[in-house]
């Protein structure tokens, strides 16, 4: 029995970091040794506003980051993107109406996609981000959420 | 305990300090892996569960008592007479009382939630343990999750420049 959480097995504790917004996950590698690469190989990426960054460069570059320097060999089984306009310090709404900003967000689903089998998808946010025409095609997915997103009809086309 | 009733099957689960359980199969049956034992007939009308002493699992069958469906503390009509809000709120509260343990009992009752395969106890002991992550320094991390920092101070500095990406 364990008196000590990392005394857990990795998938234990993967299922614990998957609960944890991504800024908080990647903290945990300061923790002990440990828990030094956990992050990178759990099965959940949950995205939400970091309180206190005020430059959204930053923000972007961080989920940059986040996607890449995950372990490409461990399975990507859910990936949220939480953006809720109150938990961000910058007018995110203003940031995200860029189209270049726009697609850079669509870049991250499709490669979240990629990092698969990625069985659940969630994207909530009250800013109007209209993602473009590509279909989430994905041979696994069973769950997609979308709240309060402003989609083209044609992006929901699962027939490819 | 469950007591027996009129109808209804009962299976014992024994502890590996000797304890045994007598639970309804269908309380049992929460745990997907028992599920798959008695599904699969590779279950006799006692279970050992080994490396879950009595203590905890006498507390994930209580929990279990409490989630499986159309038995709930009100009785077997529960679901049909309480709307389901209703049954989820009280559901709500009584897990966030059942999980006021200390720490060692909540790694525990992860590691039991995890083998037993009970996706609702799995989650909330997960859950809990996370809030005591975010927000927090990391030093008070390391205390809430009895977690010590082996890290030379040469390597955590290390560490916080590879990680400067993120918000550290």
């Amino acid at each position: 029995m364990a008196d000590c959480i990392s005394a857990l097995p990795d998938d234990l504790l993967h299922h614990v970091l998957s609960f944890l917004p991504a800024h908080d996950a990647v903290r945990t590698c300061r923790l002990a040794r440990r828990w030094r690469h956990l992050w990178k190989s759990a099965w959940a990426l949950r995205v939400t506003g970091v309180k206190g960054c005020i430059d959204p460069e930053r923000f972007f570059n961080f989920i940059d980051s986040l996607l890449l320097l995950r372990d490409p060999s461990a399975g990507l089984n859910s990936f949220e993107l939480d953006l809720d306009y109150d938990d961000f310090n910058f007018d995110l709404f203003e940031f995200l109406q860029m189209p270049a900003n726009e697609l850079h967000v669509n870049t991250w689903i499709q490669h979240a996609l990629t990092c698969g089998p990625l069985m659940r998808l969630v994207l909530c946010t009250e800013v109007p981000l209209e993602l473009p025409n590509d279909p989430f095609i994905s041979q696994h997915l069973t769950k997609l959420e979308l709240r309060k997103v402003d989609v083209r009809s044609s992006t929901l086309d699962f027939s490819g | 305990m469950a007591t027996r009733e009129a109808g209804k099957k009962m299976i014992m689960l024994k502890s590996p300090d000797g304890m045994e359980f007598e639970v309804e199969e269908a309380v049992a049956m929460e745990s997907q892996t028992i599920r798959k034992m008695i599904e699969d007939d590779c279950a006799d009308t006692a279970i050992l569960i080994p490396n879950i002493n009595s203590k905890i699992l006498s507390r994930v069958i209580e929990y279990c008592n409490k989630h499986v469906p159309t038995t709930g503390a009100t009785g077997a009509a529960a679901s049909d007479t309480v709307a389901p809000a209703a049954l989820a709120e009280d559901l709500k509260i009584w897990d966030a009382e059942f999980i006021k343990v200390n720490r060692a009992t909540r790694f525990d009752l992860i590691q039991a939630a995890s083998y037993l395969n009970i996706k609702g106890l799995l989650d909330l002991t997960s859950q809990t343990t996370i809030d005591t992550i975010s927000d927090n320094s990391l030093e008070e991390i390391r205390s809430f999750l009895s977690t010590k920092n082996d890290y030379l101070p040469e390597e955590e500095q290390t560490i916080r420049r590879e990680n400067q990406w993120a918000f550290q």
